[in-house]
């Protein structure tokens, strides 16, 4: 796609794409500025460049919001919440998109009416089954919930790459003598990857801004995640925006690191011939 | 045209594996899909359950539950706020729909066609769905601030469109926040649609290229239909996330003013959190279900009809 | 099957963890608070001199991200604190109907609990004859006002309705705005100004009666207090600028407008101490307050409305009920070491009700803030005090009267209307039980 578009002029592309970029980074850019303002001036200047720059709120957020604790506990459930889901949901999708099932628009309907329910709704039963089997207060079992929330989610997603994988592939690895597990391991992984790439990010964000079930199911302060520091710049009717936007920046910048990776990768892969290859 | 009959036929020949009418391939199939299904029935399913059948209750939260039958849902049917609200679900889910997928597959096909500055641009987008949406609503309330903000600065040069309080306006405080929750939604469709463009055959495109095709039939008819199942798939969950709408009304408006901007998210946690009355809240919860049921019902009908989602 | 067993693994390792945790001779009692608070502060100003002085018990204050999600759910399913700290009296009336606090009324009087709080502080823990709770924090609504543009312009702090008018047309005149205030980011807000409205110009009384039943709030006088709000809000604008503001204008907003000059006044609670320390001490203005004063002529006297920022209960399911009095009976005897943990907060937060002296607060307290407090014991120890919304209404009735004012404010429903369906709520709570305590006046 690259080599035959590069016949054609570029420069419309760049000019969209950087009117895109302003539109997404301008904020951005407001909100960084922020961070290095007393919350007394943001009120006074919210949008301009601040009178003196204080680089010590991202020391103060850091400590104040207990990153040193929270990040490592965020990266703990993350990983294992991407890696636990997206295997769940990589088999999962392959079934759904390959393998003919018996009632797959019915399992379809399944999950995603069950994405639908509030989670306020569905939380306190949950916490009392927790409870039972004694998984509050542990990560372990705010991770199987997480895979548990976030898996139909990798699995539609999963299964709209595999369900445009081209025919062929399968069909010779067939005639070699593969069965479903094999194919999945030597056909679909390898041909699917962008997404599971993809998947992992969505999955991996959503882990590291969720707070609603990390609150609640998990009490004790030395386990929270990360996204429960932003609760600790907020009084009662009354925020420390200045705190508040550099924990934020603090926040955001592991899953930065995390998309870097994934998207070099993923960008590496095209020039080499990606799919096709 | 051309990709999309060449999907069409590749999926018929799906049903050409040999041994799927076997007792132990079929469990074999299933196999594959058993580990999510039983993990979403106890994670999800059972307590979803539970917390739906409340709405046959007056439960407060706290302390006994009476069952009473359907009279929430009386109640809710006579409600003109909820009413209200599902009318701006609606409206949420039709802007949802068009603009940030019409700027999402602008900005991914764009970034197709490029090769430097491929990771500046995928980061740039992608900045503003990573950072929390308390800080997202505070940028956003600070830029279009009626006093401090862009509104008064550009009325200054004549501009004065923007000069007004946009959250406090009850015509204007929906749009305004989808409009926040939009600019920090469209950058994660961009990365969705790019890694589905990736997957389109190459030469697809030499060939619309060779019949002098247009930019834009080249998009309209090479990589709308190749990305077509990662396409529906955003087009389903943005309907179903349309019902759960919820963190970023709550936080920039709270439904207001005068209710203007309520959604059934921020309705059902005020009848849950602030009036005590879970039942209600759970009898609205079901009729969020109950639009998803008819969203997803209406996607099976149109795969039934052939349609390659 | 080799990951089902590492999650076995790992399950019945978690297991073994909890068991061996909970082996302990000492009673441990539990508290959740609100994690704003300064835990390493409150846990030297608290938790270190309680566990010093009871060897046998442990005290462990534990700050949640969201105190009440994660108090109700823990409710359900058994694991509540031992020490209950709810955001508001409202939330008394559920937990009390449900059956999961401790009556402390014996407790309370073996302990003489009557003596050392502010008497309607203490009765208004009481429902059906038994005291369920004691306010954590206590707080008023006062008007604050930027003393230095009031200096410049020549106006006095108004002490009457004509005055407050008279300054607030000067205000308009120079265009600045007589108030700052809004609800954005905290839409409960609005019942701020609607109490006020109905204390201040219905009066206490009026209220009282309602309140206790004897007066519908369909009641002309009540009418007459909405309507007055109705026509500053959205007539003559004294708020912000426009009815529009009010909804994006949030704490850093109001507190902004009223330290650089672009709002001359502020109604707002005690808790406002705070952001005035804030705010004004990046300007070279001053900040002062001055009652809220009567918004009609047959109300002679200012009073000072009663609020309770958060209660204190003991959990009713709790095994450790003694040693969580011991804890409440430690913070309610000594006077000076609540100021001492409540200035942390500028006397925002953890002010519990009881009978202070200027001798009690640390050294070197704002005056201004010595002087609230001093006033205060001595309006409301003659009777003069009034009612907040968010202490003595039902949880129901709260709500409707802070959401659709928003709809009597831009003329979408008739201030009849509003006042009939706050009834209407009121006759549901009353009929179950929900009314929380109203101390006798």
């Amino acid at each position: 796609m690259f080599k035959n578009q590069r016949a054609q002029s570029n420069i419309p592309n760049y000019i969209i794409l950087s009117l895109l970029a302003l539109f997404a980074l301008v904020p951005i850019a407001i909100l960084f500025l922020n961070s290095l303002k007393t919350t007394v001036e943001i009120g006074r200047n919210p949008i301009g460049l601040p009178e003196e720059i204080r680089w010590e709120n991202y020391s103060e957020a850091w400590k104040e919001g207990g990153y040193a604790i929270t990040i490592r506990n965020s990266v703990l459930m993350m990983s294992l919440t991407i890696v636990g889901s997206l295997t769940i949901a990589g088999f999962a999708a392959y079934a759904l998109a390959r393998l003919k099932l018996r009632g797959a628009s019915l399992i379809a309907f399944y999950f995603l009416v069950g994405t639908s329910v509030p989670p306020q709704l569905f939380m306190v039963p949950l916490f009392v089954m927790w409870r039972q089997i004694g998984l509050i207060n542990t990560h372990l079992g705010l991770i199987i919930i997480y895979c548990g929330l976030y898996s139909p989610f990798a699995t539609y997603l999963l299964r709209s790459y595999m369900v445009s994988l081209p025919e062929e592939f399968i069909e010779a690895a067939r005639i070699d003598g593969a069965n479903n597990l094999q194919v999945f391991r030597r056909i679909i992984l390898p041909l699917s990857w962008p997404g599971f790439l993809t998947a992992g990010l969505v999955i991996g964000l959503n882990v590291w801004n969720e707070f609603l079930f990390a609150v609640t199911f998990l009490p004790d302060p030395s386990l929270k995640p990360v996204a429960t520091s932003l609760f600790e710049f907020q009084g009662r009717f009354s925020r420390d925006w200045g705190l508040t936007s550099a924990g934020s920046v603090i926040m955001v910048i592991p899953i930065i690191v995390l998309f870097l990776l994934l998207q070099r990768r993923f960008i590496e892969g095209l020039t080499q011939g990606g799919l096709k290859g | 045209m051309l990709s999309s009959r060449s999907t069409a036929t590749a999926q018929k020949n799906t049903s050409t594996a040999f041994g799927q009418y076997s007792f132990w391939a079929t469990l074999g199939r299933w196999s594959f899909i058993l580990p999510l299904l039983i993990l979403n029935l106890i994670i999800v399913i059972i307590p979803s359950v539970f917390g739906l059948l409340l709405a046959f209750t007056d439960w407060s939260g706290y302390g006994p539950i009476n069952i009473i039958g359907f009279e929430n849902f009386n109640e809710l049917f006579q409600d003109g706020v909820f009413f209200k609200s599902l009318t701006n679900n609606l409206i949420w889910t039709a802007l949802f729909l068009t603009i940030p997928i019409a700027v999402g597959l602008l900005g991914a096909y764009m970034l197709s066609g490029i090769k430097r500055g491929q990771i500046f641009f995928r980061v740039a987008y992608f900045l503003p769905y990573v950072f929390a949406s308390v800080v997202n609503t505070q940028i956003w309330r600070q830029i279009l601030h009626p006093r401090v903000g862009i509104g008064p600065i550009l009325a200054d040069y004549g501009i004065t469109f923007l000069d007004f309080p946009i959250f406090g306006t009850r015509e204007t405080a929906l749009f305004g926040v989808a409009f926040v929750d939009g600019w920090h939604f469209w950058g994660f469709l961009v990365i969705l649609y790019l890694s589905a463009m990736t997957a389109v055959d190459v030469e697809l495109y030499e060939v619309a290229r060779l019949d002098g095709a247009s930019r834009f039939q080249q998009f309209r008819f090479v990589t709308l239909p190749s990305i077509r199942p990662t396409l529906v798939f955003t087009i389903l969950m943005i309907t179903i996330w349309s019902s759960l709408v919820f963190d970023y009304v709550f936080i920039m408006t709270g439904g207001g003013p005068a209710n203007s901007s309520e959604v059934m998210g921020t309705y059902l946690y005020q009848n849950a959190f602030q009036r005590f009355d879970v039942g209600y809240a759970a009898s609205i919860g079901v009729m969020m279900s109950i639009w998803v049921m008819l969203a997803v019902a209406g996607f099976i009908y149109l795969r039934r009809r052939g349609w390659e989602i | 099957m080799n990951r089902k067993s590492v999650f076995v693994i790992l399950a019945v390792l978690m297991l073994l963890s909890v068991g061996a945790a909970s082996a302990q001779d000492v009673t441990t009692v539990t508290w959740w608070t609100e994690d704003y608070v300064d835990i390493e502060a409150l846990n030297a100003q608290l938790v270190e001199p309680f566990n010093a002085a009871h060897p046998g018990i442990r005290l462990e204050i534990t700050p949640q991200s969201a105190l009440d999600d994660a108090m109700r759910t823990a409710f359900t399913a058994g694991s509540a604190p031992d020490i209950l700290q709810t955001p508001g009296a409202s939330f008394i009336g559920e937990y009390v109907n449900a059956g999961l606090i401790l009556p402390l009324t014996q407790s309370a009087a073996d302990l003489g609990w009557q003596e050392k709080l502010l008497p309607w502080a203490y009765e208004s823990g009481i429902l059906n004859g038994e005291l369920y709770s004691i306010p954590l924090t206590f707080e008023s609504m006062i008007l604050m006002y930027n003393k230095t543009l009031f200096e410049e312009k020549g106006w006095t702090p108004p002490t009457t309705y004509a005055e407050l008018e008279a300054v607030a047309a000067a205000a308009q005149a120079e265009g600045i705005n007589p108030f700052g205030y809004g609800n954005s980011g905290f839409q409960p807000a609005n019942e701020h100004v609607v109490g006020v409205y109905l204390n201040n110009y219905a009066g206490a009384d009026n209220v009282y009666a309602a309140l206790t039943g004897e007066k519908s709030w369909t009641d002309p006088v009540f009418a007459e207090a909405i309507e007055l709000l109705r026509s500053h809000m959205a007539d003559v604008n004294w708020f912000n600028d426009s009815l529009e503001t009010w909804f994006t204008y949030g704490w850093n907003e109001q507190w902004t407008a009223l330290s650089t000059r672009e709002s001359a006044m502020m109604i707002i609670g005690t808790w406002g101490f705070r952001g005035a320390d804030e705010f004004f001490g990046e300007t070279t203005d001053e900040w002062d307050w001055t009652p809220i004063p009567p918004f009609s002529e047959n109300l002679p006297e200012y009073n000072y409305m009663l609020a309770t920022g958060s209660t204190l209960s003991v959990n009713g399911q709790s095994a450790n009920t003694d040693a969580a009095i011991a804890v409440l009976d430690f913070l309610f005897s000594d006077p000076a070491r609540v100021l001492e943990i409540a200035s942390g907060y500028n006397y925002g937060e953890f002010v519990v009700p009881l009978k202070f002296t200027a001798d009690d607060f640390p050294e070197g307290t704002d005056e201004r803030i010595v002087r609230f407090y001093a006033d205060f014991g001595a309006v409301t120890d003659q009777g003069r005090v009034g009612y907040t919304t968010w202490t003595f209404w039902p949880a129901d009735s709260d709500v409707q009267l802070w959401q659709e004012i928003e709809n009597v404010w831009y003329g979408e429903m008739t201030v009849d209307t509003y006042l009939a369906n706050h009834q209407a709520t009121w006759d549901e709570a009353r009929a179950d039980g929900a009314v929380p305590p109203i101390p006798a006046r």
